[in-house]
């Protein structure tokens, strides 16, 4: 790890017996935590553990009620926000504050700009300066480019580029990669480790725990508010990590025996405008399939299209034999089929409104007397049933599902189609952004319903999910089904090579 | 976790709920509240503000707002509006005025007439909104100017007055004044609409394209379908407002209804209606209008300047609207407080 000379102290930043609570709450508890120069540092731990509060209290967002922090040297009580950007430590948040219609160069220097004597805006500065960062910090983004134009990968890459470019020297990557390809997390951890080795101090939160295995030199692990493990990444192993967590041990691959029945869905040379084209098929009862495959393989278009959001151009559905034309979720709800969507909040619930009226949203028509009345008796009992069957911790059902945590909101979402009571059920990156804990439970909940006859296609950006998890492994890549794969005869680098469309690969053909 | 903590917990939850639907309703229903105690200060100050004859002309003066402000309240909680309705009112109303007075046709087919044109308007608005996908003020501004321009059109300018007996029926009234059509209409609308908005599927997938117009399709509602409804509603009963209006003016002027929209849209606020959709009810929007009405009336029983009138309006909008903000982000606030709370 290099140091700058002129500083002997490898501690850059050390919070020390922090304690902070909230009205009944202790979100920290005498919690000591330090960051070496240079270090990538992992933050791990359940949700509610206290790390959201650890970076606001290090970022100058909240005062603890107790302890110091020492950041180069100094001490403080507490920081304030103006502070903590002036000692130079910032955060990036999950979801980028650019400005999507402005180019790189004016994101960068939005409420800063330079300008000239006359004092109008100085761009020719701005766009030599910007250019000069990217350049320094090897970023090949055109510092012309809309930002709105770019990836995910090079938003997030900026991101951390625009901290540093303003001065960061410590910089907290909060949950980086959800949105993120695997090619593109590479890239991502390429250029933080990169950076780590020129100097900058990293600390980087995630509930991917192979990712913090993979990027982190130190990890501290916190439960209940407590810190209770700092440990270098190569003294530990991902169940050692996961217990330091929950105190306890999960398993994440739930025991299963699969029962795989006859062919419920068969789709052929499916094509849609411009997403996917000659797609085959086919999942049976009682059978997972999952599908591994790079961003813009097209495998989210063509779940999408199965459940009648996105159009069909081409190809043909039948469930049990039969031929179906879906064109509107409606109608493939009453065709057997339900979706989880990839983005929970923005298509799974409705945050204002309650468990209840969340879980019944699908199947309102059913739940009507012979006066078109709803019946709250039976909307109540539905409600009841799932929320004991999938054990999602809420106070009561008329609870909004805002208040609830991730992996419970994803428990209504799974619980509102089990109500419209399909038999093929498509997932989308089922867990992604969810705890271990919660991501144990949804696999649970997954085997549970393939054992009682639901068959199910998932798609995952977590290839160690798609392996633990599938009967079948399908490989999209470029639109198209480019290989199939039973489980238990692939592993995780030949699905790796074959989602980047390397065909030659071919282990077991 | 052992049964006593269990019991604990749940308890613990019952306390919060109950804490919690106690505040919804004091915040949904605040209006109510308002609405009394506007009514003691004001009958403190001019006794003559209770009396029978000038409650029962605040309910009258309400009628015909109320109904407008209903389909409002569809619009508003799926997370659009409707301008048009003030222009959608006069146009059905200047049309059945010529139909009926001008061209001989039969008094209730007219109303039948007036009704579907309504309806049409709506599905207007609903086709270019939930179809080619323009934005609602755009396309609702657009049509309250095209439907008063064509009622100008149509009557060339000129007031139409002296309906037969059967379209004065909507503005009959006892001899006591207690009982009158347009307050029996409104309340109607109000019992009729309530139940549809709370308790039938079209009602609640009205709050969940509100709450988020992308689940709400994701859960397989038919958003487009929805909210096409909503504004044909929306149209239908400003038709309404307008023969309810037009028969108690027994005249159809081509100014008719012009300015409503503002007083609509204060009500529903005010009412405790979301402007960011999802929120609010029937009974909420009732108060908001009969508090409209009141003001009014108090003003112009206390004799302040007409000109005063209109500027409490609009600042009573405006502490409606921060009402609505606060309870927004306030409420869930105190309840992850109550939540964290041991």
């Amino acid at each position: 790890m290099p140091q700058p000379e002129n500083d002997p102290n490898p501690i850059l930043l050390e919070a020390l017996n922090i304690k902070k609570a909230f009205p009944g709450v202790v979100a920290l508890d005498d919690v000591s935590f330090s960051v070496k120069r240079g270090e990538v540092h992992g933050l791990v731990g359940k949700n509610g553990a206290g790390k959201s509060t650890l970076i606001k209290i290090i970022s100058g967002i909240y005062t603890p009620d107790e302890g110091v922090i020492h950041y180069n040297g100094l001490e403080f009580g507490s920081i304030s926000p103006g502070e903590a950007l002036s000692l130079g430590i910032q955060v990036v948040p999950q979801e980028q504050q650019f400005q999507p219609y402005l180019t790189v160069i004016e994101n960068f220097f939005v409420g800063h700009w330079p300008t000239t004597k006359m004092g109008f805006v100085n761009t020719k500065e701005a766009k030599r300066k910007t250019k000069e960062a990217l350049s320094q910090l090897d970023i090949d983004i055109p510092a012309e480019r809309l930002v709105g134009d770019l990836s995910l990968v090079q938003r997030q890459i900026l991101a951390i580029a625009k901290a540093i470019f303003s001065n960061a020297k410590l910089v907290i990557l909060d949950e980086p990669t959800p949105s993120l390809t695997l090619s593109e997390v590479d890239q991502l951890f390429g250029y933080v480790k990169d950076l780590a080795n020129k100097g900058t101090t990293f600390i980087y939160i995630s509930h991917y725990l192979n990712e913090v295995f993979e990027v982190c030199d130190r990890v501290s692990i916190l439960r209940d508010g407590l810190l209770v493990n700092t440990s270098p990444t190569e003294d530990l192993s991902t169940p050692q990590l996961v217990e330091h967590m929950i105190g306890g041990t999960v398993d994440l691959v739930p025991e299963r025996t699969s029962n795989i029945g006859e062919e419920v869905l068969k789709a052929s040379s499916l094509a849609d405008h411009g997403h996917f084209h000659d797609v085959n098929l086919s999942l049976h009862r009682g059978e997972i399939v999952g599908i591994a495959g790079l961003l813009g393989c097209g495998s989210f278009e063509l779940a999408k299209a199965l459940f009648g959001v996105i159009p069909l151009t081409g190809g043909r559905i039948k469930i049990d034999g039969k031929e179906v034309h879906i064109n509107s979720p409606e109608g493939a709800i009453n065709n057997g089929i339900a979706l989880v969507p990839e983005d929970r909040r923005g298509l799974g619930v409705i945050l204002g409104m309650t468990v209840e009226e969340n879980i019944n949203g699908s199947i309102l028509k059913r739940l009507v007397n012979k006066f078109g009345l709803l019946q709250k008796k039976l909307e109540r009992e539905r409600a009841s049933k799932y929320v004991d069957l999938l054990g999602i911790a809420t106070p009561s059902l008329n609870q909004e599902v805002m208040f609830l945590s991730g992996g419970n909101q994803q428990k209504v979402v799974v619980s509102r189609l089990l109500n419209t009571e399909p038999r093929i059920l498509l997932m989308l990156d089922p867990t992604a952004g969810i705890d271990v804990e919660a991501k144990a439970e949804i696999h649970k909940i997954m085997g549970q319903l393939a054992a009682d006859g639901m068959s199910i296609l998932f798609l995952s950006s977590d290839i160690d999910e798609i392996l633990d998890m599938s009967d079948r492994i399908l490989i999209m890549h470029d639109g198209m089904i480019i290989k199939e794969y039973p489980r238990q005869e692939v592993n995780k680098h030949q699905i790796m090579v074959a989602s980047e469309g390397f065909p030659e690969d071919k282990p077991n053909d | 976790m052992t049964d006593a903590v269990a019991q604990n917990k749940s308890s613990k939850a019952i306390n919060i709920e109950r804490r919690e639907s106690l505040i919804r309703l004091l915040s949904n229903q605040l209006i109510w509240v308002v609405l009394i105690f506007f009514f003691l200060v004001i009958s403190l100050i001019e006794p003559r503000f209770l009396s029978r004859i000038n409650v029962l002309n605040i309910l009258l003066h309400s009628a015909v707002l109320g109904i407008l402000v209903i389909g409002e309240c569809f619009c508003l909680i799926h997370g659009k509006f409707d301008l048009s309705i003030e222009s959608t009112l006069g146009f059905t109303a200047m049309l059945g005025a010529i139909i009926v007075l001008d061209l001989g046709v039969n008094p209730y087919l007219a109303i039948f007439l007036m009704l579907g044109v309504g309806m049409f308007i709506g599905a207007l608005n609903a086709v270019m909104i939930n179809r080619i996908k323009i934005d609602p003020f755009v396309v609702t501004l657009s049509t309250l100017i095209i439907f008063r321009g064509l009622t100008l059109v149509i009557s060339s300018g000129v007031t139409k007055y002296d309906f037969p007996q059967e379209f004065r029926i909507f503005a009959a009234h006892t001899q006591n004044g207690l009982l009158a059509a347009p307050v029996i209409i409104m309340f109607a609308c109000y019992i009729i609409f309530h139940i549809v908005l709370s308790s039938t599927v079209f009602g609640r997938q009205i709050y969940s394209v509100g709450g988020n117009e992308d689940a709400a399709f994701a859960a397989g509602i038919n958003v487009r379908w929805v909210s096409s409804k909503a504004f044909i509603l929306s149209g239908f009963l400003a038709a309404l407002g307008g023969i309810v209006l037009s028969a108690r003016l027994n005249s159809a002027p081509t100014t008719l209804g012009e300015g409503m929209v503002f007083e609509v849209f204060a009500a529903a606020v005010i009412g405790g209606v979301s402007m960011q959709g999802g929120r609010g009810n029937l009974i909420g929007a009732l108060g908001g209008v009969l508090l409209i009405s009141s003001i009014d009336s108090a003003l112009t029983l206390t004799r302040v300047s007409s000109f005063w009138v209109e500027t409490s309006k609009g600042l009573i909008l405006l502490a409606a609207v921060f009402l609505d903000t606060l309870k927004i982000r306030f409420i869930p606030l105190l309840k992850e407080r109550w939540l964290s709370e041991g």
